[in-house]
């Protein structure tokens, strides 16, 4: 049956793995977990058991950020992994879920619309109205489940759901219990009950935390590609990912193009030119890796439907814009600047130059 | 005849703990220390009350004070409680590395550089010295940190933290020393090149201990960097020590105090001092039994000082969170590492940019040393002793005035020296009154204070001149500017002080800052001066080159901002980019470069053109182009009449006229059309708004020069009498012609008209 699951959860797709390092495990466990905290380190960043198994790493990057965030968990506070979009938070969240309590089910997703019935609990309305509050008639949600059975709740995009909503994690997380005053009664958490949520930094039209849940958090960055090779490589994978439903065939230019739109993100979100020698001003946008698979597949698409199949500056040109200016003035003036201190002296942009010289 | 050699880390609190335990175990009879034995002579000034560490013994070769040598020292440097020690107890107590008058001679070659000359002062860690050795591709060799080496092999980060773990955070005493021991022996094995300035050290260090054995000393203990232990209790080495030690150069070297900071310790100077973290180490010395709770404390500290909230709830889950990374990472305590993280995670919300406040207060720490009054000179003050002889000044406490000749050499080098002292901050020289561009005179006012030698001992942490000091200073100076306007006249300051690194490193700042600021009449003021200096090459050796690209940078960074800079601004910041449009402009028109221009017209014919611009800078902008013929007859014309038009605000209009006319009164005297514009505009503004706006228009007019006033008082005068044009038959033809040959003689047309 299983074979005809889209996506198979962390605990099962790689259950294989788990079960080796639970069988070399010789770490202390605190309560309610699994394996050990260092084991939970291996699961993530891979690595050879002694008993020569091999363990595929799951995060690609810092093994400090890791440590912090498992740390954080043998602690009993809150963990929040913050960044932009495709930083692998989510990714990140399930599999630490999945090695510490082997359940990475329990899950509140965060929108506009979460309220505090998906949070806390809900009624069975019917049940309510016949036989008034009871035990049977109280729908539990992730968070409840959580509590009671000492596991990990996960909740994404915890910045997208509203501020009040948000705040009623705050009695959860700091008292460990939930009460239901409609039964006089309250739901104690159990040990190795916690949360792990995810959170956007950079996206707007996000409810803040407030300080008072923010208190309750350890919050750890994760952090953009950190070398352009690295995201190059994450962009070219994707994309060629979006070209196999298409006839456009890759060639080495195609290589350039995607290097100059990571360049251009990469040296605007940072404020500085790669080499280092150039200060620059950053516009509003995030100018993530996945924009910039965006406007790579989009280029794509325009030089296929409307061009002559190659990719072009000109294809690509727009798109830069598009997601570079977003605010019509301030961010105008940022690459406007951009172009003339950067694109227009460098050798071999001519053409990036002109096409988005004319179209600014 | 018990020799315990101990092997410690340089400036490790760890180490030094460890020392004071085996030196009140052992009571030695003598006690050896690493270092130059003509330091000898300064030992006692190790106890003396009024001696604060950080400080550090200073070396140099008196013919050259560039070729120096600094021996720093904390409170927590095992070097120096050893030495107070000795001194607590009466033990004798020596120095026994090789003199620094062969070490200095040895180093004559030293690069000229400023950075580089200060890269090989200070010692530190073994891997420093190292660093000074004669041959390059030995000195290549030992940069590859031997305890980085052992840190791979063991798993740690680097070899800092193998030290911390391994040897500094131990708590016993003895055994480690032996541990210590074994450890450098077999990795001396592994990496049995030794570099020629250490073998003679080496060597050096064995002849003192031989002959500190010879006088009958029974006890000795000698406090050495770890490196050389195997070396000297190796006994098979001892031969050949003599041959070696042979005919080595010389040269006189003298030695002071100078007090110290612990950011000149720190890696960030660029010093290559070797503790990336003295305020840590501090920490580490003080609070031997704290779990992080106190440093923590500290940078909750700092955090609020920095209006920053940091309750006591995040202390605590940061002490938490540090103490599980460490049981995660298999410490027995947290470290440094595990604080910075840990008080990233809970404390800043995961963002790192305000530990650069706990990097700059704590962790390095703005703890300053001090010595007592008597100690010998530093060499800056000779220098600074030698100019003034040298530029036949005298130092004198009634205030005196001078004029110089900057066509003079001597007067030149004398304006040079008043400069870099100036960007020292010390106030020996000071200018009498602002001299105007372009002229050779200065005036200077001199008036000494002895306190002055203070301010210019204390500046010799920045070097051993009055060049290279005031040189590091100014970099130092450049990177603490924060915005547009300090930096360029930070810059103004030092371009007449010819410090060829500095200014360059100014004006990259400036380049940094002006990409980050989005003040665009700031940037319009820096851009003037650049220009100056790149068209009449101001600074003889500025990098030209450099120069010029950041003129460029600049330039492109003021066109996109001032499209907009004049939407929504008041009076006051209009007259100001007013007048920074017209410098620019003037800048601009000096660089006679086509692309240049071309932009800059572009730009302001677009502010020209916008509705929203505020007028003056709108008037400057229309004259400008007028200027340019890039406007004819009619259409300037049409521009006035639009400007001044009637359902214009008149204040509006006022201020149009005023950036229009701003440079001159050519226009009024000369083009009729448009004077019957104005002069229209203003017989139709009622008696109320004329009054209103006649200071306006006055103080237009007072820009003029008179003889320019009075044509124009002339000119209206005229047009009112009815008379237009003067007229013919008013000119007395024969009266005329009188001075017609004296004309001739003039320009010498008389050879002409006799032909």
């Amino acid at each position: 049956m299983s074979e005809n699951i889209l996506r198979l959860p962390a605990e099962k797709e790689f259950e294989a793995e788990l079960n080796a390092i639970k069988e070399s495990d010789s770490g202390k466990k605190p309560e309610g977990w699994q394996m050990s905290p260092s084991s939970v380190l291996t699961y993530l960043m891979g690595g050879k058991l002694k008993s020569g198994f091999e363990i595929t790493p799951k995060y690609i990057g810092n093994k400090r950020l890791m440590e912090i965030a498992i740390a954080t968990l043998t602690t009993d506070r809150a963990l929040l992994l913050y960044g932009l979009p495709g930083t692998a938070k989510s990714w990140v969240s399930e599999h630490i879920t999945a090695a510490i309590t082997g359940d990475s089910g329990l899950l509140v997703q965060g929108t506009a619309g979460t309220s505090e019935e998906a949070v806390r609990y809900g009624w069975n309305y019917a049940l309510l109205l016949s036989e008034g509050p009871s035990e049977r008639a109280l729908v539990e949600t992730p968070v409840m489940r959580a509590m009671k059975h000492g596991k990990i709740v996960r909740v994404e995009e915890l910045t997208r759901i509203g501020s009040d909503v948000q705040d009623s994690l705050i009695t959860i997380l700091s008292e460990k219990m939930l009460p239901v005053p409609e039964l006089n009664t309250q739901v104690q958490a159990t040990r190795g009950f916690n949360v792990i949520a995810t959170a956007n930094n950079r996206d707007k039209g996000v409810n803040d935390l407030s300080s008072a849940l923010k208190r309750r958090f350890n919050t750890v960055i994760l952090p953009v590609p950190a070398t352009i090779e690295e995201e190059v490589e994450i962009v070219r994978q994707r994309v060629t990912g979006f070209l196999k439903t298409s006839e456009f065939t890759p060639d080495k230019s195609f290589t350039e193009e995607i290097k100059r739109v990571v360049t251009i993100f990469r040296e605007l979100r940072n404020g500085v030119t790669i080499d280092g020698k150039t200060k620059l001003k950053s516009p509003g946008g995030t100018l993530s890796t996945a924009e910039a698979i965006s406007v790579m597949n989009s280029g794509l698409a325009l030089s296929q439907h409307f061009g002559d199949g190659k990719l072009q500056a000109d294809d690509l040109a727009s798109g830069i814009i598009g997601t570079i200016v977003k605010d019509p003035v301030q961010d105008k003036v940022v690459f406007q600047e951009y172009m003339d201190t950067v694109m227009k002296s460098r050798d071999g942009w001519k053409d990036v130059y002109r096409s988005c010289r004319d179209l600014i | 005849m018990p020799v315990h050699v101990l092997g410690i880390r340089h400036h490790g609190p760890g180490s030094s703990r460890h020392v004071l335990h085996v030196l009140e175990e052992l009571h030695p009879d003598v006690i050896l220390v690493e270092g130059p034995p003509e330091g000898d002579t300064l030992l006692k000034w190790f106890s003396h009350a009024n001696m604060k560490p950080p400080v550090a013994m200073l070396a140099y070769a008196t013919d050259n004070p560039k070729n120096a040598h600094f021996y720093p020292f904390t409170e927590y440097s095992p070097e120096w409680n050893a030495i107070r020690f000795a001194q607590e107890k009466d033990i004798p107590v020596r120095f026994m590395d090789l003199p620094l008058h062969h070490a200095l001679a040895g180093t004559g070659t030293v690069t000229e550089t400023v950075t580089e000359t200060v890269t090989v002062t200070v010692t530190v860690t073994d891997q420093e010295i190292e660093g000074y050795t004669i041959d390059d591709k030995d000195s290549e060799q030992v940069k590859e940190d031997p305890f980085g080496y052992l840190a791979k092999l063991t798993g740690f980060d680097d070899g800092d933290l193998w030290w911390e773990h391994q040897v500094e955070r131990a708590e016993t005493a003895l055994e480690v020393f032996d541990g210590i021991t074994e450890v450098i022996s077999a990795l001396r094995e592994e990496f049995p090149d030794v570099q020629k300035i250490d073998a003679l050290r080496e060597a050096w260090m064995r002849k003192i201990l031989k002959s500190t054995e010879k006088e009958g000393f029974q006890n000795i203990v000698v406090v050495c960097g770890a490196w050389h232990v195997p070396a000297l209790t190796d006994s098979k080495k001892f031969k050949g020590d003599n041959s070696l030690l042979k005919g080595l150069p010389k040269t006189k070297i003298e030695m002071t105090w100078v007090p110290w900071t612990y950011t000149r310790m720190s890696f960030h100077t660029g010093y290559g001092a070797g503790v990336r973290s003295p305020g840590w180490y501090r920490y580490l010395w003080q609070m031997l039994d704290d779990d992080g709770t106190y440093w923590l404390s500290k940078t909750a500290a700092v955090f609020r000082e920095n209006a920053t909230d940091v309750s006591s709830a995040h202390i605590i889950e940061s002490v938490k969170l540090s103490n599980a990374l460490a049981a995660l990472r298999n410490y027995n305590k947290p470290g440094l590492n595990e604080h910075i993280e840990s008080t990233i995670a809970v404390m800043c919300m995961g963002d790192d940019v305000l530990m650069k406040l706990i990097w700059r207060d704590l962790i390095v720490g703005s703890v300053i040393g001090e010595i007592p009054e008597g100690t010998p000179q530093a060499p800056i003050y000779r220098d600074f002793e030698k100019s003034v002889k040298s530029l036949r000044l005298k130092l004198s406490e009634t205030p005196k005035s001078i004029t110089l000749d900057l066509r003079k050499e001597t007067d030149l080098q004398k304006s040079i020296l008043f400069h870099r002292l100036k960007i020292l901050k010390i106030q020996w020289a000071y200018e009498a009154f602002s001299r105007g561009k372009g002229t050779f005179k200065e005036e200077w006012t001199l008036q000494w204070d002895p306190e002055m030698v203070i301010e210019l001992i204390e500046k010799a942490i920045w070097g051993n001149t009055i060049e290279l000091a005031a040189n590091q200073f100014l970099i130092h100076l450049a990177g603490n500017c924060n915005s547009i306007s300090e930096i360029s006249s930070l810059i103004e300051d030092a371009i007449p002080t010819e410090l060829t690194t500095g200014i360059e490193t100014a004006l990259q700042r400036l380049d940094d800052l002006s990409a980050s600021s989005s003040d665009i009449p700031a940037l319009m003021a820096a851009f003037a001066p650049l220009v100056r200096i790149k068209r009449y090459g101001n600074v003889r050796n500025t990098d030209l080159v450099m120069i010029s690209s950041i003129v460029r940078s600049v330039f492109y960074r003021i066109l996109p901002g001032l499209e907009y800079a004049p939407n929504g601004i008041n009076e006051e910041e209009a007259l100001n980019l007013t007048n920074r449009i017209r410098e620019v402009h003037d800048a601009v028109l000096l660089l006679e470069e086509e692309e240049f221009s071309d932009d800059w017209f572009t730009t302001i014919q677009k502010v020209a053109d916008s509705e929203q611009s505020a007028p003056m800078v709108n008037g400057i902008c229309c004259k400008i182009l007028y200027d340019r013929n890039q406007f004819d007859e009619e259409e300037t014309a049409s521009v006035f009449g639009r400007s001044l038009s009637l359902a214009n605000p008149p204040s509006a209009s006022a201020a149009w006229i005023e950036g229009f006319l701003m440079d001159g009164a050519s226009i009024l005297l000369y083009d009729d059309v448009i004077r019957n514009i104005i002069s229209r505009w203003l017989i139709g503004l009622n008696d109320q708004i004329f009054q209103e706006i006649i200071p306006l228009l006055r103080r237009t007019v007072s820009t003029y020069s008179p003889a320019e006033k009075r044509q124009l008082a002339l000119k209206l005068q005229q047009i009112q009498s009815g008379v237009t044009e003067p007229d013919d038959t008013r000119w007395d033809q024969k009266r005329a012609q009188l001075i017609i040959p004296f004309y001739a003689s003039l320009l010498e047309l008389k050879k002409q008209n006799d032909e």
